[in-house]
């Protein structure tokens, strides 16, 4: 064929060869099946059904496939390849469904079957299959439904199934139900076992993923099995014990912190979990502990339906995160314990000592040295007394205030919180600077003051604050306890550090003292010192202050000679704590350190000297946090914000101030901070309503608050921390201890936050919409997928009701109705949650399902309410389609006709899209286009110009595909059998016509358009059946005295029934009515070989029962004949005698002359062929004059709500009714009465005899002839049993008439007949037609005196004469009634019909 | 139709009528009774049937004819008007 062939073919019936065009590498690769080896054959040959159902497969972006024919033939369009197929894609394509889905045939055939027997469409959701697309079996889930599709007579042909594939959110959200049961585990375990006892119930539930799991954790060189799921403990996959380079597990890869996939041997006999085989590979992930070898590892089974890829992994190695968190968190919990125990112990062996030091002194000595500042200040120069005497108070309260400072230093250091910050400083030059301090005292004792410091070739890290201490105590013992010659400080490089010396060359230290030269409070009997003071305490700081920066310290000592201490410091930073070191070099600042040690010194000497004025003052440079933090700072007094704000920012925080607390809880909700420091006395608000207001807001409950009091006591801080404060501090308060709660308090926060950070994660994780209203209903908090499916962010909280995505009250109320009941029913437990609409920020209407439920908010204690929104918009829409298009199957397969199939289906998408206007134009192939719609009547010429220019346009679209018009209407073309047609709605402009909706109109008009065509077929079937019923059914020409009907039941247009009359011998007639089983075509060939038998046996004038029992026979033969009832008589009609046999058939009715009815119920036997040989008997009974023989099929008379006795009574009461009518009319009239509401549902056929039948006689037009007539006429008016006297009148007005006829209308011309004819209407009325042909001529040969007597005649014998001269010819017609007492004698009538036995030969 | 001369018991002269009298046999009705000179009598009751033809025939010999008929015959001679213009006897 060329191509040109192959246009031209196109052309000729659109939409046949291209069924497979425009839909690319599949409709090529299905192009390219052998379709002829398949029970479909050749694309060519298809129906419209198969290739409007490609067309809709091919053309939908859903996933879809199709089976057709036999065999179920397989068809899928490119979404269904792409997501389920696999690997079966393009073998697939044309085989059986069976086979292409062999594996799964046994879940899904049930369901293909249950569709193509019942005819009614299924929806499973996430039905679990195992599909073989991926080389195994794989677990997969799918949400489907199977429609039937039928073929051009509306049976079920084949199926069609819309797929989605929901495997990765059944799987996604499995897994995220288990890391969320892991990590929502309400017992805080404390304990390790405890803590993977927990985890493994939780992994325990979901064996789909962990068919089975081992957690070994490492113990001194071994590994140790410490839980394990699915399997049994003595399991040997499970050993309780493994050491590196056992082959059971690969420990040391784990050890080193990699993830191994181990293949399993079959051998293995492991457990399948809920699988039917066990798992093919376990993943060995590292419990990995950050910085250090992992505590463990996890052996997690895997499913083998399942491929390892990166969620499966991803999903085991965050179980094993998740284990090594709970195993981490247990051991710092055991370690915290520990360590807690130890901090009690020695808190309880120092809390005396260190708090009389600290804060009984400390506060005395404030007390004392503020006073004696004031009254220095104060004095008058003329009292050198008292102000000696002042000078004595103030310089032992420096003393006293140093002793308290070092001590404190030592407790600090002891309790480990001394907070070192190490600087790279330039030790020569600040130990010089240090050094020189001292040099006025030095010199003032008469001592050498050497000071040699060199440059060294690498920074030096230390605490100046620290390491001035360290310098001031050596330099202040060394003048202490030398009486002449030098003192001596030296920097210099020594191996890998710095090395400093403090030399003197005083009275030396005795070696048995050596050993406890740095031990606290130890003091050393010297045999001279400058003074006595002293605590003992000195050296033992400096040895703990050099430990501290890492470094060494050792003294030299020789008795009487001096002592050398020697300080070695590392070069770099290495060996100090990464956390304690500023790389900012720092320049050396004042420090207020050094004052007390100098003034000290001094004291000792003889002539104290001035009090230094330049003293270096000490840098509280506190503690940074690690991350930025920002501080808000609350209080009223300006001074107080200042000095915190500048203490803060010095500090390293970001520090935002207000006035007041209201202020203050405006600028937590705007912005949260790490920590608020609020005063607790401020205007408006006071602390702790700011510290209760900010824990009732859940978006601020979590920010940690320190509270500052003027009061002191434990009275007031409980009242704080029973706010919720999260710790208090009394003014004044040092400066550090500010800072370390600060700092303390802000890591504390970021340790909490990050359970609030896993939750928030989680939430944020989850593939459905999350969200938390309050009691109000007010939307608090939501995840981000709330933000994906709605539109709706974070940004826009708290959301009020009515929430923004409820649908428009106005323009959707019932929508909105939906969604503010279900919403109303949120404080019930919801299992099952609810389908709702919703609306898209975008505008977008979805549909989602909302699972709502209460919850106690453990802070607040309000009933909150927890819900999810999944969004089922794609499931909606597809039970929509559903619903829809079994709808449109069902108007379609009631409609009678394609106009009817048309308007139905109209209808329908009018109220679907809630449409205000659907209009279908069909584009006739050699006539105007023909308008119709759903509601209204519209000719073509009455729509605009531009609609119809439109309209002409888009019917050259190809069909089914919708199109968007500019004007906001909707149109898709559709095949009608006249033509192409298209379907335009406008659709109501506040409803948007999404993809979903295109894809139902696409459905819809496939539906539509294989309905039309089954519609045109069901047409041209009735014609065709018609005629075949006419050909089939009955004598195309009745004799007289008959009359009957075929009615076929409503839709099938042909039937089972018959009727038969034919001539036999001597006058007499054959009459059979008979009624095969079943209905339409197949019944009406069997009926037609009844028909033709029972004929043929009658006409060999045996009789009517041997005629029966020889069509037992026959009909014994016939499938589909068992069962048939015949009525079958041999009637004389010149005499009535009627012969009758009856197979199972429902009686005939006789209605008599005079009102009663008789029902002829002898000679009945059973149906046809039920019994063979069986001797049937026949019955007999004369017609009396004027009687009507009513036989019928039971399709007359059957009615499901009555009895057929009923029935009959109401048969033969219509004939007795009508008996005053025509034959013909009487017919009709019965037809009519006993019609059901709804016309017959069974087929009927009815034949009525009235006798005698009516009298036709044809003479010529020749006065010899009259006699004749009139014998003939005679014996026809006997029949009738009139009365003689009625008879003469009758005979001489049809005589008269006669003669005129002869007389005067040929005269002159040839000679024709005179017709005549006589017929009772009914038992009342005698109707008399006497007609010739001739020419009426005015008589002249005859006296017009006899003839006036002749018509005079006619009109004195007759009740109504009429004559009517006609150039054709004359008709007489002339009317008598029948009197009511005329008959003969009613008695003999009756009498006459009586039955008489008659036993047939067959 | 049979027609029979003969006279009756005063000795009129008696044409016997059998059968029908038509439009076929009116002729041979009339040349029997115009073959009979004075008063005669007309025996119908062996007639069925007459039609307004053999009536013509009855009306033109009205005057003389003594006509003996049979219920049968008796509405069609009423309403004729015969029955004013003969004798008849017999349709009671």
């Amino acid at each position: 064929m060329t191509s040109s062939d192959g246009i031209g073919h196109r052309q000729d019936e659109p939409g046949l060869a291209d069924v497979f065009a425009g839909s690319g590498e599949i409709g090529r690769d299905l192009a390219a099946v052998d379709w002829a080896a398949t029970p479909l054959g050749p694309p060519a040959g298809w129906p419209q059904s198969l290739q409007t159902a490609v067309s809709i497969l091919l053309s939908s972006r859903f996933s879809m496939w199709m089976a057709w024919g036999p065999e179920l033939t397989f068809f899928c369009n490119n979404a269904y390849r792409l997501n389920t197929l696999g690997r079966k894609y393009p073998w697939a394509l044309g085989r059986p469904a069976a086979e292409v889905w062999a594996e799964i045939w046994g879940d899904i055939g049930p369901r293909v079957d249950s569709v193509l027997t019942t005819g009614r469409a299924t929806w499973d959701e996430a039905l679990l299959l195992f599909l073989e697309r991926s080389g195994y079996p794989e677990e997969s889930y799918h949400t489907f439904s199977y429609s039937p599709l039928r073929d051009e007579s509306g049976a079920v042909a084949g199926m069609l199934c819309v797929v989605s594939e929901e495997t990765e959110r059944v799987i996604g959200e499995r897994r995220m139900a288990t890391l969320r049961d892991l990590g929502s585990n309400p017992s805080v375990a404390r304990d390790e076992r405890e803590v993977l006892a927990s985890a493994c119930d939780q992994l325990d539930r979901n064996r789909y993923d962990l068919p089975f799991t081992l957690t070994y954790l490492f113990d001194d060189g071994h590994a140790r099995l410490a839980g394990s799921t699915g399997v049994k403990p003595e399991h040997p996959a499970a050993p309780a014990v493994l050491r590196d380079g056992e082959p059971v597990w690969p420990v040391g890869a784990a050890r080193r912190g990699e993830s191994t996939v181990v293949e399993l041997g079959a051998a293995a006999d492991l457990p399948t979990g809920p699988w039917p085989r066990p798992p093919a590979q376990a993943l060995v992930a590292p419990l990995q502990r950050p910085g250090g070898t992992p505590h463990g590892f996890l052996v997690a089974g895997l499913n083998r339906h399942r491929p390892l890829d990166d969620g499966y992994r991803g999903f085991v190695e965050l179980v094993a995160g998740h284990l090594a968190a709970g195993v981490a968190g247990a051991r710092d919990f055991r370690a915290q314990q520990r360590r807690a125990e130890e901090l009690a112990e020695l808190d309880r062996a120092k809390t005396a000592f260190f708090s009389n030091i600290s804060h009984e002194f400390r506060t005395p000595l404030t007390l004392i040295m503020g006073p004696v500042q004031e009254l220095r200040d104060r004095l008058p120069p003329q009292d050198p007394q008292a102000a000696g005497e002042l000078e004595v108070i103030h310089r032992n309260g420096l003393r006293l205030g140093k002793l308290v400072n070092t001590l404190l230093d030592f407790s600090r250091l002891e309790a480990g919180r001394m907070q070192a910050s190490f600087q790279p400083v330039d030790l020569p030059a600040v130990t010089a600077e240090l050094a020189s301090v001292f040099r006025s005292a030095v010199e003032k004792a008469g001592l050498a003051f050497e000071i040699d410091c060199a440059a060294l070739p690498a920074p030096v890290y230390v605490d100046l604050a620290l390491w001035e201490k360290v310098v001031l105590n050596l330099l202040s013992n060394a003048l202490k306890f030398t009486v002449d010659g030098a003192v001596g400080v030296s920097v210099r490089a020594g191996a890998g550090g710095a090395v400093v010396t403090v030399s003197d060359t005083g009275v030396g230290v005795p070696e048995h003292e050596m050993p406890r030269l740095f031990e606290r409070f130890h003091r050393i009997e010297h045999s001279w010192s400058r003074s006595r003071e002293g605590s003992g305490i000195g050296l033992a700081l400096v040895q703990e202050l050099v430990g501290l920066h890492g470094g060494t310290i050792r003294a030299e000592s020789t008795e009487g000679v001096g002592t050398r201490f020697t300080i070695e410091l590392p070069f770099g930073a290495d060996h100090l704590p990464a956390d304690a070191i500023s790389r900012e070099p720092v320049p050396p600042a004042d420090t207020g350190i050094a004052a007390p040690y100098v003034q000290e010194a001094l004291r000792w000497l003889p002539d104290p000297g001035q009090t230094p004025d330049e003293l270096p003052r000490s840098t509280s440079a506190g503690a940074a946090p690690e991350v930025l933090a920002t501080v808000l700072v609350a209080d009223d007094n300006a001074d107080m914000r200042g000095y915190l704000t500048r203490l803060l920012l010095r500090a390293g925080y970001e520090v935002r101030t207000v006035n007041d607390g209201v202020a203050a809880l405006e600028a937590v909700r705007a912005q949260p901070p790490d920590l608020v420091v609020s005063d607790v006395m401020m205007p408006r608000m006071d602390g702790l309503s700011l510290v209760s207001a900010l824990r009732a807001d859940p978006r601020t409950m979590a920010v940690p608050v320190l509270l500052l009091s003027a009061r002191a006591g434990q009275e007031a801080s409980g009242e704080g921390l029973r706010a919720g404060a999260d710790d208090y501090l009394v003014k004044p308060f040092a400066a550090a201890d500010l800072l370390a709660r600060v700092r303390a308090n802000v890591d504390l926060a970021r340790l909490r936050g990050r359970h609030a950070r896993w939750r928030d994660a989680l939430i944020d994780s989850l593939q459905e919409a999350f969200f938390v209203c309050d009691d109000q209903g007010t939307v608090v908090e939501i995840n981000t997928a709330f933000t994906e499916i709605l539109g709706y962010g974070p940004e826009g909280l708290p959301y009020p009701v009515p929430h923004p995505w409820w649908p428009d009250a106005r323009t959707d109320p019932e929508e909105c109705k939906q969604f503010t009941d279900a919403f109303e029913a949120r404080s019930g437990r919801d299992r099952h949650g609810l389908t709702v609409p919703v609306t898209h920020r975008d505008g977008r209407r979805l549909w989602i399902n909302a699972m709502m439920n209460p919850a106690r908010d453990p802070d607040s204690g309000r009933t909150m309410t927890v819900g999810t929104f999944r969004d089922v918009t794609a499931e909606h829409h597809a039970r929509r389609r559903e619903i829809a298009l079994a709808e449109m199957n069902m108007r379609l397969s009631r409609a009678t006709s394609a106009a009817d199939a048309l308007t139905a289906a109209l209808e329908q998408m009018e109220r679907l899209w809630r449409a205000e206007h659907v209009l279908a134009v069909v584009f006739h192939r050699h006539s105007a286009p023909q308008v119709s719609g759903a509601t209204s009547r519209l000719a073509w010429e009455e729509l605009p110009e531009d609609r119809r220019a439109a309209l002409t346009a888009l019917s050259r679209n190809g069909a089914l595909i919708p199109v968007l018009l500019d004007d906001g209407a909707t149109a898709v073309t559709v095949e009608h059998p006249d033509g192409p047609m298209v379907l335009w709605l406008r659709l109501d402009s506040r409803h948007p016509f999404t993809a979903q909706d295109e894809l139902l109109l696409a459905l819809l008009a496939g539906h539509l358009t294989q309905g039309l065509a089954r519609a045109r077929q069901i047409d041209q079937q009735r014609e065709t059946a018609l005629a075949l019923q006419r050909a089939i059914l009955g004598p195309s020409h009745l004799p007289g005295g008959f009359a009957v009907r075929y009615e076929p039941a409503a839709r099938l247009e042909v039937g089972g029934d018959w009727y038969d009359t034919f001539p036999l011998r001597d006058g007499r007639i054959g009459i059979v009515v008979g009624d095969c089983v079943g209905r339409g075509l197949p019944a009406a060939a069997v009926m037609g070989q009844l028909r033709s038998a029972c004929r043929a046996l009658l006409l060999q004038e045996i009789g009517p029962a041997r005629a029966l029992t020889a069509l037992d026979q026959f009909a014994a033969g016939v499938p589909g004949a068992l069962c048939t009832t015949v009525f079958c008589g041999v009637l004389d009609p010149a005499t009535g005698r009627l012969v009758h046999s009856s197979a199972g058939h429902p009686p005939a009715i006789l209605a008599l002359a005079d009102g009663t009815t008789q029902l002829l119920e002898g000679g009945r036997s059973i149906p046809l062929a039920v019994k063979l040989g069986l001797p049937r008997t026949e019955a007999q009974c004369v017609l009396p004059p004027r009687s009507t023989l009513l036989t019928y099929t039971d399709g007359l008379v059957e009615r499901r709500t009555s009895s057929l006795t009923e029935g009959i009574e109401k048969a033969a009461h219509a004939v007795q009714e009508g008996c005053a009518n025509g034959l013909e009319d009487l017919a009709g009239q019965i037809m009519e009465d006993l019609a059901p509401e709804g016309g017959y549902d069974d087929d009927v056929a009815l034949l009525l005899y009235r006798h005698p039948a009516p009298l036709e006689v044809v003479f010529p037009a020749e006065a010899g002839e009259l006699h004749g007539a009139r014998t003939r006429l005679r014996a026809w008016l006997d029949q009738c049993g009139f009365s003689t006297s009625l008879a003469q009148r009758v005979l001489l007005a049809v005589g008269e008439a006669s003669a005129n006829a002869i007389e005067h209308a040929y005269r002159g011309v040839v000679r024709q007949g005179v017709r005549l004819r006589l017929e009772t209407a009914g038992d009342r009325e005698l109707l008399v037609t006497v007609a010739d042909t001739g020419t009426w001529k005015t008589p002249n040969a005859d006296p017009a005196e006899r003839r006036g007597r002749g018509t005079a005649i006619m009109e004195k014998m007759m009740d109504a004469v009429a004559i009517l001269p006609d150039p054709t010819g004359t008709t007489v017609t002339m009317q008598v009634m029948i009197p009511h007492d005329d008959a003969v004698d009613a008695d003999q009538i009756r009498g006459l019909a009586g039955q008489v036995p008659h036993h047939g030969e067959g | 139709m049979t027609l029979t001369r003969s006279e009756d018991s005063q000795g009129r002269s008696l044409i016997t009528a059998k059968g029908e009298i038509d439009l076929s046999n009116t002729g041979a009705f009339a040349s029997a009774l115009a073959d009979v000179e004075g008063p005669l009598v007309v025996d119908l009751t062996g007639v069925t049937y007459v039609d307004s033809a053999g009536m013509s025939v009855l009306f033109a010999e009205a005057g003389r004819l003594e006509i003996i008929a049979t219920p049968l015959l008796g509405p069609l001679l009423e309403m004729s008007g015969l029955t004013s213009m003969a004798t008849i006897r017999g349709l009671e």
